[in-house]
């Protein structure tokens, strides 16, 4: 069931189909990017209110009950598009999945308007400059418009990691560690290979 | 003990001064779901069929199923610590081994990883996993022979170098000891051995790696382990990190090698888990479609390499394999047949091209310059013995018959035999082999012929003569001479004969001289015999083994050595 952890990807293939129609219907108004954000808002409210999120997803609250519902909730406070979408997807059972919706919809809103989003992780928080540096770089290096989505992780200790679809370019001081530790292992046994003993009987001395 | 503190630290100094700093570039995927030693894994979109990936935990892992969202990955090794979302990183690699002289005598994993505890196994050489087999231009038949040491196989059912034979029996009926009995046999050759584990007992593998050691067969062999209690993926690739192993030595050195595959049934097995995990469809005995494709495959890789000769040179390092340095026939001007070479490049092939090249070197007017040279990585062989062990003798199961099409003949071990005592227990009616008698000694041809005439007659006329009483003379005759030659094919584990013993012993049964034995001492007269050959007669055993051919003369001396040795047991 999807609660508040990432959706699998199953569950964004299933979600895929709706956030497509959805794109469809939103690109004849000229409405995506609006409809883009307000998924991501939708998301955000349901960090802030997991109640709202049970109600979605509750095998336990009936189709008819919860279509009253998000009329009542939403009407009015949502494009239309969007609401019609909720109700499609509860009609089919699948309201559960509105943060594979959104995780579909932006997937399939970057891939048609050419942006890109980068995941970047850093032991310290990016500055402002670093920010805008790197938004460059990146779009430089993919060709398209990027976005950062930003973790900050200690564990690296310095340097960051970029995931650009399924690349991955580490310059962090975490793998640079992780390299020294296993030349040091390779440079140890080549050095007992060759019989350069570092440890010598004390005895014979 | 003690540490020298300041050498080690202006060590680590060093290596830290010279570590650069490397940005990463690397693709990686994330693991979907995992279960049962398969991985499913998201991403990996340029992720090539049969790559090598690895997985956060460092173990690795083989590109297989390539799906729409997905590539199913098996994992070859520890798998418990991988968990669902961890990374997955290509290796733009495929599977490969490590390979050549520094793996002789040692016990290794699938991944060539040691087992053996006896350190760290250090080669630049590297050979891929999957290897294609070679063509047909590349071979040439089969016409050496490989001496199993093991009478009854030697004389009825010959194995030449690059050939696939089959031995296939129920469990305990004796089919490693076979194959054992075999490297043990080849000490004091040239032949690489490979002995491959499939899904055997840890205990049961020690047993055979202690047992070639004290023969001194781990001089010359490697042993590829992948236990019962390694995962499938493993046990799947071990019979192909065999052949890798041996194909070193064949394409690089033009060195005879024998590879056991023991045993295939297990393999098929391990495979069939495997592709039912992958969720690939089961067919006939729930295997998957593409079983007779995993054993072809891996057979298809016996091959007996032809012999490549040329004039070169007379300065020609011996160990050249550059084939430009041939020299080749004058341009325009044709070679007489006798010693045109094979191709235009001026190669001459197999080992007749040998005398056809010395040939037109004899009829070159400055034919001190030049000389006859065999390409070093010419004429290499591998030769295979797969295992396949039936249930209650089923050979008409599926992968029994799969394997049977796929190899040059079979040898059948019978549990009836063995429990009779009769061991090796090959039932020589219908074990057959179909290409090694082009390359059987010719004495041994000759004899053995004889042999599988009266063995045959005595097998129908056994089972006649238990129903009467009554039998008259010359059947009585057959029966014994029957009688006696089984026991004479008998032969005790770890002792192979060497082929001019085997047919001095194969001569004089067949040929009578036992005839008027009790069948119990029948046995003792052939090690007597043996024994005073070589003490007393050792050029006849020479002769033997230098020519392979049964003169006239040799076999008097045989039937004169036999009649003394005899009227001394009184």
């Amino acid at each position: 069931m999807s609660n508040t952890s990432k959706p699998n990807e199953q569950e964004i293939a299933v979600a895929r189909i709706y956030a497509r129609s959805a794109y469809a219907l939103a690109d004849e108004q000229g409405a995506t990017a609006s409809l883009h954000d307000e998924l991501q808002e939708f998301v955000k409210q349901l960090d802030k209110e997991p109640a709202l999120e049970r109600f979605l997803s509750s095998p336990l609250v009936e189709t008819g009950e919860r279509k009253q519902m998000l009329d009542r909730l939403f009407e009015g406070h949502m494009s239309e598009i969007l609401l019609d979408t909720l109700q499609v997807m509860n009609k089919k059972g699948r309201s559960g999945l509105v943060r594979a919706l959104s995780e579909a919809y932006r997937e399939e809103f970057e891939d048609r308007t050419g942006r890109v989003t980068v995941s970047v992780r850093t032991a310290v928080a990016l500055t402002e400059n670093l920010r805008q540096r790197l938004l460059e770089a990146t779009s430089r290096f993919t060709g398209r418009e990027a976005s950062l989505m930003e973790t900050v992780d200690g564990s690296l200790i310095g340097g960051m990691i970029l995931l650009v679809g399924d690349r991955k370019i580490d310059s962090s001081v975490a793998k640079d560690l992780r390299q020294l530790e296993t030349q040091f292992l390779d440079r140890a046994s080549l050095e007992s290979r060759n019989d350069n003993a570092y440890i010598v009987d004390s005895s014979s001395q | 003990m003690k540490f020298k503190v300041d050498e080690i630290s202006s060590v680590i100094t060093e290596e830290i001064q010279n570590f650069r700093h490397e940005v990463d570039l690397s693709e990686v995927g994330r693991v979907l779901e995992l279960g049962d030693g398969i991985a499913r894994v998201y991403g990996l979109s340029n992720a090539m069929a049969g790559e090598q990936v690895e997985f956060a935990n460092g173990q690795f892992g083989q590109v297989f199923n390539l799906e729409e969202n997905s590539v199913g990955v098996p994992i070859f090794g520890e798998y418990l610590d991988i968990e669902e979302g961890s990374e997955v990183r290509r290796t733009g690699q495929l599977l490969s081994v490590p390979c050549g002289e520094p793996l002789i005598g040692r016990v290794v994993d699938p991944l060539g990883r040691p087992l053996d505890g006896k350190g760290a196994i250090e080669t630049e050489h590297r050979r891929p996993l999957e290897y294609k087999a070679p063509g047909i231009a590349a071979r040439q038949p089969v016409n050496e022979p490989l001496q199993t040491g093991l009478k009854a196989i030697d004389s009825m059912i010959p194995i030449g170098r690059g050939q696939r034979e089959l031995i296939i029996g129920d469990r305990r009926t004796g089919k490693t000891a076979v194959a054992i009995d075999t490297i043990i046999n080849q000490k004091g050759g040239d032949v690489v051995c490979v002995y491959v584990a499939v899904g055997q007992k840890e205990s049961t593998v020690v047993g055979v790696v202690e047992k070639l050691a004290e023969a001194g067969a781990m001089d010359y062999t490697i042993v590829v382990s992948a236990s019962a209690a390694d995962p499938a993926p493993l046990q799947y690739i071990a019979p192909y990190a065999g052949a890798a192993m041996a194909e070193y030595f064949m394409y690089n050195e033009g060195r005879p090698t024998l590879v056991v595959y023991d045993d295939l049934s297990k393999q098929a097995q391990a495979y069939r888990q495997l592709s039912l995990l992958l969720r690939r469809p089961p067919g006939r005995e729930a295997y998957p479609g593409d079983v007779f494709y995993l054993h072809s495959r891996l057979l298809e890789r016996a091959v007996k390499l032809r012999d490549e000769f040329a004039v070169v040179p007379a300065d020609t390092p011996e160990d050249s394999i550059d084939r430009s340095v041939a020299i080749k026939p004058p341009a325009g001007e044709e070679l007489a047949e006798e010693y045109r070479p094979d191709n235009p490049e001026g190669l001459y092939f197999r080992p007749e091209g040998r005398e056809r090249a010395e040939a037109w070197l004899e009829s070159l007017s400055d034919k001190d310059k030049y000389r006859v040279h065999k390409f070093r990585d010419s004429g290499g062989s591998m030769t295979a013995l797969p295992i396949i062990e039936t249930l209650e003798g089923e050979v008409s199961a599926y992968i029994p018959t799969n394997v049977i099409s796929i190899t040059d003949g079979q040898i059948y071990l019978e549990p009836d035999l063995f429990f009779a005592g009769v061991r090796p227990a090959v039932n020589v009616g219908i074990s057959v082999s179909r290409v090694g008698g082009n390359a059987q000694v010719k004495a041994m041809k000759k004899i053995a012929g004889s042999l599988r005439l009266d063995l045959a007659a005595f097998r129908e006329l056994e089972a006649f003569s238990q129903l009467g009483s009554d039998l008259d003379a010359s059947t009585q005759r057959q029966l014994d001479r029957g009688y006696r030659m089984v026991e004479l094919l008998k032969q005790p584990q770890y002792d192979p004969f060497p082929m001019e013993e085997q047919i001095v012993s194969i001569y004089a049964g067949a040929n009578g001289f036992m005839d008027d034995l009790p069948v119990n001492k029948v046995r003792e007269f052939e090690t007597r015999l043996l024994q005073y050959l070589r003490d007393q007669k050792p050029e006849i055993l020479q002769e033997l083994k230098d020519t392979g051919v049964m003169s006239d003369t040799l076999a008097e001396a045989i039937g004169q050595a036999a009649i003394t040795v005899k009227s001394k047991m009184g």
